[in-house]
């Protein structure tokens, strides 16, 4: 029987004493490499040349970690050996939990939906009141190795675990994927490597740690991953309020910046020349809908059209370069009806966006913008519908923060329960950090964004638009549209991910910062990966390969299968990754409604309910699951055209919720059926009784004192 | 018996952590348009509970349901002394 002992005190707090040395140095390392790359920077260096050495240096410095990690001990590998004290544990989850939809996507979020996008906010801390509660002290008293392997000590027999197997694969797989495709887009971005070359260079760096060293190789990267990534978030939220506010303090200080966005919002509503924008936008929707209904005659009418346009311009003499962007088109131009009829649908959703007011940016500060709670029925139900979708959203997430299986193991690494549960306020603390800030660098963006380059001669537009649009059109473009030769809100297009990614660029700081910023959402994009990578492979190593296929394989040979499947596991997913399905982050909030759907009932019942057992726990746990995939299935854009589902969206919508809040369904039924199913069937026997009292006893897992 | 006793007290305490948990999660989501009737600094009241109050209430949570945890653990741990 393994030990769940942990070191005592003593040891703990002197271990905690060299670690505050080493990390101590490392981050002044950190800033003395980015003071020196600022000073090649004046000295001229080539951008190439600073991004590079950006990827190079921090890629080598995880992988050093790693290599200076690495392990094949038993509970080295799963659980760093249960020795990481509470704050670095709660740093290492902290990187571990923010991936790159955090900290590239967060600010992008709330830029774009203004109100609405507080959900995650709220969702992705609020989440860890459940942990700590519910969740992180008990799992860390029972002492395992993975989440598969409590829920098959608290529910015995072999489903529950082999469930639990499943649930992790899917859960984990599905957000690896999403992580590995980021790693990759800020590689290309760094370096200007293709995408895939992209995705195969910070594969390397995350295959050296977790490959090697397992969990302890990943705790120890995970600490000086959030040590990068914190520092590169915060330094141009700082500085923007310094050039902005004068304030060193955004926190206090963005909510004057708040207060301009406002007013300047109310007057770029009601501007002439951005109303002639949006009447411009509203012409082309239609005609887009009109070619919409003869796709066939559209693109024989575009034909002539264009053609006619060159003959004309070639007849007056216009500048050769306007001539040949009419012949460009032309070349271009969609050659099938379905193409064409594609091409025409994406003008027209375009347009129809756009020529909203502000660009289809609703308020920054007010709550529900759907509807009006004062005005006719219709309106009421908009406006109920709207903030029930938002609270549907903030729980789902919360649920699924708890129930995620590479955030709860993080817990079985610390040396007592007490130190677990101090280590989840330092997780949150550290996680805070980043999710305080992001709603400021939104603000302080859109100020920018309004005041400064709202207005703009288009001859005069900052370097950074060109460069971004000649990168990906979907990120940044612009266009005259009312051709009078200044820049208006609606003619400027900022893709989400383009928010923190350019933030420096858009604020006139130094290139360096720009690529801190890059090295950063690398650091969060790679913690998450190694931590997802190293959950998939210890669950199918250690809960499938040891329980049930092969029991009397020594410890050596699990590690060295579970490095294997790493391996394997990686692969499969930057092979996936580097398929660039389109719509590849609507899957990250999936994720967390399927961890919440298929984990959270189990995991809190069998944790306080002691009528809890087996067949409850597996009947309840695929109707979570079951239900979750089925609402997702009949309600989200992309899967409905997969599966082809022809029912009309209005009914298949329960209460009106979003399919991206799935996860509240699930788990209600989940749970239901849970309680139901245990009911209905014979108590927990002795060996569970025996789990259950173990978790409920003070005296169990307080730590090195050897009381056990 | 002492451990019911201080399973007692974890589960109070616990469902102490989650009413509040859930009053501000609720609060804030539900009632943001109505609290920004008010002002906090210079931020509506309702946008200054969501992007900062409810994150240190959250985190207040934590921090003080941590440390009657550990009291009930050391007061139960004097009461049955090491074997």
């Amino acid at each position: 029987m393994r030990d769940p002992v942990g070191p005592t005190p003593e040891e703990t707090r002197l271990f905690t004493r060299t670690l505050n040395r080493r990390y101590g140095l490392y981050t002044l390392g950190v800033l003395v490499f980015v003071g020196l790359l600022s000073a090649l920077e004046q000295a001229g260096w080539p951008r190439s040349w600073i991004g590079g050495t950006f990827l190079i240096a921090t890629v080598a410095v995880y992988a050093a970690i790693g290599l200076m990690s690495r392990t094949t001990d038993e509970s080295e590998y799963y659980v760093a050996g249960r020795r990481v004290p509470a704050i670095y544990n709660g740093m290492a989850t902290a990187a571990d939990w923010m991936s790159a939809a955090s900290f590239i996507g967060t600010a992008g979020v709330l830029y774009l939906q203004g109100f609405a996008g507080l959900a995650y906010i709220l969702g992705w801390t609020g989440g860890y009141c459940l942990v700590a509660l519910l969740l992180a002290p008990y799992l860390r008293r029972l002492g395992y190795f993975t989440i598969p392997e409590f829920l098959g000590a608290r529910y015995g027999g072999t489903w529950p675990r082999l469930v639990g197997v499943a649930a992790v694969t899917v859960v984990s797989f599905v957000y690896v994927v999403v992580q590995i495709y980021g790693v990759g887009l800020i590689t290309s971005h760094l370096t200007g490597f293709s995408f895939e070359i992209g995705i195969f260079v910070g594969l390397g760096g995350v295959l050296v740690c977790s490959f090697l060293g397992g969990m302890r190789a990943v705790t120890w990267t995970q600490v000086a991953q959030y040590i990068i990534l914190i520092i590169a978030y915060l330094t141009p939220v700082v500085w923007l309020s310094l050039n902005q506010t004068g304030s060193a303090f955004p926190l206090f200080s963005y909510g004057q910046q708040l207060a301009h966005v406002s007013l300047r919002e109310q007057m770029l509503q009601d501007d002439p020349a951005e109303l002639a924008v949006i009447r411009q936008l509203e012409v082309r929707a239609a005609d887009a809908r009109y070619k919409l209904q003869d796709v066939r005659q559209a693109m024989a009418d575009d034909v002539e059209t264009l053609s006619a346009q060159a003959r004309a311009l070639q007849a007056a003499e216009a500048p050769p370069s306007r001539i040949q962007q009419i012949e460009r088109r032309l070349l271009t131009r969609p050659q099938t009806e379905e193409e064409a009829r594609r091409a025409y649908q994406r003008d027209y959703e375009q347009a129809t966006q756009r020529a909203r007011p502000l660009g289809g940016l609703p308020p920054q500060a007010q709550p529900v913008v759907a509807g009006d709670p004062r005005g006719d029925a219709q309106q009421r139900r908009d406006y109920e519908q709207g903030r029930r979708n938002f609270l549907a959203l903030v729980l789902c997430l919360m649920l699924g923060t708890a129930a995620m299986p590479h955030v709860l193991t993080r817990y079985y690494t610390t040396p007592s329960v007490s130190e677990a549960r101090r280590s989840v306020s330092w997780s949150l603390f550290f996680i805070a950090l980043l999710y305080l800030a992001a709603p400021a660098l939104a603000v302080m963006v859109k100020y920018e964004v309004f005041t400064n380059l709202v207005g703009l001669p288009f001859d005069q537009l900052p370097g950074w638009i060109r460069r971004w649009s000649k990168l990906d059109p979907s990120l940044v473009s612009v266009e005259d549209i009312n051709g009078d030769g200044l820049l208006q809100l609606a003619e400027l297009h900022l893709g989400g991910d383009v928010i923190v990614l350019a933030a420096p660029e858009i604020g006139g700081l130094p290139l360096v910062v720009t690529y801190l910023v890059a090295a950063g959402g690398l650091a969060a994009a790679l913690s998450t990966a190694d931590g997802l990578l190293l959950t998939i492979s210890n669950a199918l190593s250690h809960d499938l390969y040891f329980r049930f296929i092969n029991p009397q394989a020594p410890a050596m040979r699990r590690v060295m299968l579970s490095k294997f499947l790493v391996l394997v596991v990686a692969l499969g997913a930057a092979f996936l990754a580097s398929m660039r399905f389109a719509d590849i982050l609507q899957f990250v909030s999936a994720a967390f409604s399927l961890a919440a759907a298929a984990f959270f009932p189990a995991l809190v019942l069998g944790i306080f309910w002691q009528r809890a057992n087996r067949v409850g726990a597996v009947l309840g746990m695929l109707t979570g699951l079951g239900v979750c995939v089925v609402y997702m299935v009949t309600n989200h854009e992309v899967l409905r055209r997969m599966f082809g589902i022809t029912r009309a969206l209005e009914d298949c919508r329960w209460w009106g919720i979003d399919p991206v809040a799935s996860g509240v369904f699930g788990v209600v039924a989940g749970a239901a059926v849970l309680v139901l199913a245990s009911l209905l069937t014979p108590r927990p026997g002795p060996e569970q009784q025996a789990v259950i009292a173990k978790m409920r006893d003070p005296l169990s897992g307080r730590g090195g004192s050897g009381v056990y | 018996m002492t451990a019911t006793r201080y399973w007692r007290s974890v589960r109070l305490w616990t469902v102490l952590g989650l009413l509040l948990w859930f009053g501000v999660t609720f609060g804030v989501s539900w009632w943001a348009p109505v609290l920004d009737a008010w002002r906090i600094g210079s931020m509506p009241a309702g946008y200054w509970w969501a992007t900062q109050g409810a994150i240190g209430v959250y985190l207040l949570i934590i921090v003080v349901h941590g440390r009657a945890m550990d009291r009930l653990e050391r007061r139960e741990s004097a009461r049955a002394p090491a074997p």
